[in-house]
């Protein structure tokens, strides 16, 4: 009786060790919070991105941190303990280094760490040094050499078989270099031989060949349990006229700018020099021209603005575009059909920034309004130059349409970051400081711009120079420096808030503008498309909340967070590539977009200390013969144990209770 | 059940039951052969002689000779479909039950 007491106790102790202590699991592994993953892609014919293998349960490989060429050739040759994850810094992150581990066997994932206290590399870019290389009007073939983004990697047009990952929290990137240094470094050679500091990561993807196979297994009917396994890239463009459409004839100035950037990680795209400065200088100069126009009626010319969608995988939302007016699809705009005869002339704000400006021209030479532009921004003229953006559509539907792209660069990017996780606030030098004194370089210069274009375009629109009042346009350099900070610094900022519904919960992070999947909608371009809308706006005064909705306008939070109910003439239409609705589009055709990106399940890294090799086996060993015994002992005839009561004449389970040896 | 509790003429009943499989679609019942082989092997071989022996032998022998024909047909073709489903492409997916996630 004394001793079931104990046992009673003893379970008692085991069961509340249980339920209080730290998991296992937990003093185990350090879980990595905020790394960035790099996924899979497809297009028509190829795979890109990174995914391990063919392990759905992670892949695990001892940490060695590699700070120059001589590791990498340890790893090569003399490394011992099995598997490996690389631990890269920016300035090891290259083409080279990277096809060099790839060639390798050992290396089971690369974790890209940020060094803060390391300066920022010298460029990093991981897209074509010709972007969009295979579509639009001027593809970059081996006998037109342009190399538009010179320090290209094409790092995104690879496809890596192990895992990649991101961080730029200094409190991992210790943590993983102390942990090195700890149990790996030391005695490197016979490192096999002790427990080793690892990283596991999972980052598992489902899609596999290209888009038409992982498409058509997704839509494989027969399967009773269907998986999914990858989506078309895609989202929506933003449209907004300065005039309604005319039902019959139009002649519009389509101005218009990219909306979305990449980048080789999830989540982090911020785009700035390459996408944010011409989204911006767009967002400014409707809002400036709708302030000069505010009474004035159109005649014959109409102005649309237009913020294209995807444009960095095979220029999605302006073919979408494109297809929509062709096919007499397109009637975003209060539900006239717009065509593409309509179009005058295209006006796009690509990557801007202080300095010298320079207008990438197509058959402009007789345009007024071009030429006042020139004139207006001293911009230096490059005929016949298309740059890998959104006009290379518009031109290639009709080679003599007149297209200019304002931008910040000759026949090479200025951009050291295009598309890269770089390309940030620090790389345009935004101090958000001096931009609150207003007396910010990048601010100045793209509000002079939008001014600028704005004025030359209600000029050609109303036939009358816009009286010019100086605090007008001084607002705008406010607007500019506000919506700078939205896009660069954190997307809780004044102007989101005031275009958002009041208390509308907005993330304190930089959006990404990556463009997605079509089937979720887009933080970026939402956001953007409200602030579109607060900027061009049409206050109706005098309206409730209730009364605003009953009406079907929009109730905005305004700037002094009061309430504001306004109209707006701002529309979407639907940013996926016409590939996807043509039926039978084959989309090996390379006529129009055929991104998709795989489908995933968990992305996670954790760091825990690996048993040595030899270990691992005396585990193994042990644990076989633990269960072999167990087996052995189990069955009863061999060693002649006879359980339980004879059941419909048969001999009972072994498990039931009253065995007694005989 | 206990093959030594009943009665021969049973026995025989059982050996063609599961050597014909009933139903007119006995040739798709591997599964069923390579069981009667087995499990009526000692009837047939072993066990002194009784009437329904030879007939038993029989089906054991046809059953057994049916079911290595068929895993050996199983056998290539699981083969066959494993190493090529990848290069079939489409092919392969249509006629696939699971597709596997990840791999062409």
């Amino acid at each position: 009786m004394a001793k079931c007491l104990h046992y009673g106790y003893l379970l008692i102790f085991f069961v509340i060790n249980l339920v209080a202590a730290e998991r296992i699991k937990d003093m185990i592994y350090m879980n990595f919070e905020g790394v960035a993953a790099c996924f899979r892609r497809h297009n028509g014919t190829h795979q890109f991105g990174c995914s391990y293998k063919a392990s759905r349960s992670g892949s695990v490989g001892v940490i060695h941190l590699v700070e120059d060429e001589d590791d990498i050739r340890w790893l090569e040759h003399n490394a011992t303990a099995g598997d490996y994850t690389v631990v890269l810094t920016f300035s090891m992150f290259t083409r080279d280094i990277l096809l060099q581990l790839k060639n390798m066997n050992n290396i089971n994932g690369v974790l890209l760490a940020k060094n803060s206290s390391q300066p920022l590399p010298e460029f990093y870019s991981p897209e074509d040094t010709c972007p969009n290389r295979y579509s639009g009007y001027k593809q970059c073939n081996d006998d037109v050499l342009v190399d538009w983004n010179p320090h290209g990697s094409s790092l995104l047009m690879e496809d890596w078989p192990f895992p990649m990952f991101y961080t730029e929290n200094q409190t991992l990137v210790e943590a993983v270099r102390s942990c090195f240094l700890k149990h790996n470094a030391h005695d490197i050679e016979n490192q096999q031989h002790r427990p080793l500091c690892a990283l596991e990561m999972k980052s598992f993807m489902f899609a596999a060949i290209n888009s038409e196979s992982c498409i058509k297994r997704s839509d494989f009917k027969l399967n009773f349990n269907p998986t999914q396994f990858c989506d078309p890239l895609g989202d929506r463009n933003i449209y907004w006229p300065l005039a309604p459409i005319n039902q019959d004839k139009n002649s519009v100035i389509l101005v218009t700018a990219r909306l979305d950037a990449s980048s080789l990680f999830d989540g982090i795209s911020p785009g700035a020099g390459n996408v944010v400065t011409g989204l911006v200088t767009l967002l400014a100069t409707a809002y400036y021209l709708n302030t000069l126009a505010k009474d004035a009626v159109v005649n014959k010319t109409n102005v649309v603005f237009c913020l294209l969608n995807g444009e960095a995988f095979d220029y999605i939302g302006s073919s979408r575009f494109i297809y929509d007016l062709k096919e007499g699809n397109f009637n975003a705009l209060g539900g006239v059909n717009l065509k593409f005869d309509d179009i005058k002339s295209v006006i796009e704000f690509g990557q801007l920034t202080e300095g010298e400006l320079f207008l990438h021209s197509n058959n402009a030479q007789n345009d007024e309004v071009i030429k006042k532009i020139q004139v207006a921004l001293n911009a230096k003229i490059l005929e016949g130059s298309v740059p890998p953006t959104s006009v290379q559509s518009f031109l290639e539907e009709r080679p003599n349409l007149t297209a200019v792209v304002i931008s910040d660069h000759g026949q090479q990017f200025k951009n050291k970051y295009y598309n890269g996780i770089l390309d940030d606030a620090e790389s345009l030098n935004f101090n958000k400081y001096s931009a609150i004194l207003m007396s910010d370089g990048l601010a100045t210069a793209l509000a002079k711009i939008a001014t600028s274009v704005a004025e030359i375009l209600y000029e050609d629109v109303f036939g009358a120079r816009p009286f010019v009042d100086y605090d007008s346009s001084h607002l705008v350099e406010f607007y500019v420096s506000e919506m700078l900070k939205c896009y660069l610094e954190t997307a809780k900022c004044t102007l989101f808030q005031a275009a958002s519904s009041p208390n509308a919960k907005l993330a304190n992070q930089v959006l990404s503008l990556y463009v997605g999947v079509h089937r979720v909608p887009n933080t970026a371009t939402t956001l953007t498309g409200q602030l579109l809308a607060f900027l061009t706006r049409e206050e109706v005064s005098n309206m409730t909340e209730a009364m605003c909705y009953e009406n079907h306008l929009i109730w905005m939070a305004g700037i002094n967070n009061t309430g504001l109910c306004i109209n707006s003439t701002v529309n979407y239409s639907t940013a996926m590539s016409p590939a996807f609705i043509i039926d039978g589009y084959d989309m090996k055709s390379g006529m129009y977009s055929t991104w998709t990106e795989s489908i995933w399940q968990t992305l996670s890294v954790r760091m825990f200390l690996k048993p040595s090799a030899a270990t691992e086996r005396l585990t193994m060993i042990l644990g076989s013969s633990v269960a072999g015994v167990s087996f052995i002992l189990k069955n009863d005839k061999l060693l002649g144990i006879r359980c339980g009561p004879h059941i419909n004449g048969t001999v009972g389970s072994s498990r039931g209770r009253g065995c007694s040896s005989n | 059940m206990d093959l030594s509790k009943i009665p021969n003429d049973k026995k025989l009943y059982l050996c063609k039951w599961y050597f014909r499989g009933k139903i007119p679609g006995f040739v798709f019942l591997p599964f069923l052969w390579a069981v009667n082989a087995i499990w009526f092997a000692k009837e047939a071989f072993i066990e002194p002689h009784y009437e329904e022996q030879k007939q038993i032998k029989r089906y054991v022998i046809f059953s057994a000779i049916g079911a290595s024909i068929w895993s050996f047909a199983l056998l290539a073709w699981i083969i066959t479909f494993q190493t090529q489903r990848a290069a079939w492409g489409e092919f392969a997916d249509s006629i696939s039950y699971i597709i596997p996630t990840g791999i062409p």
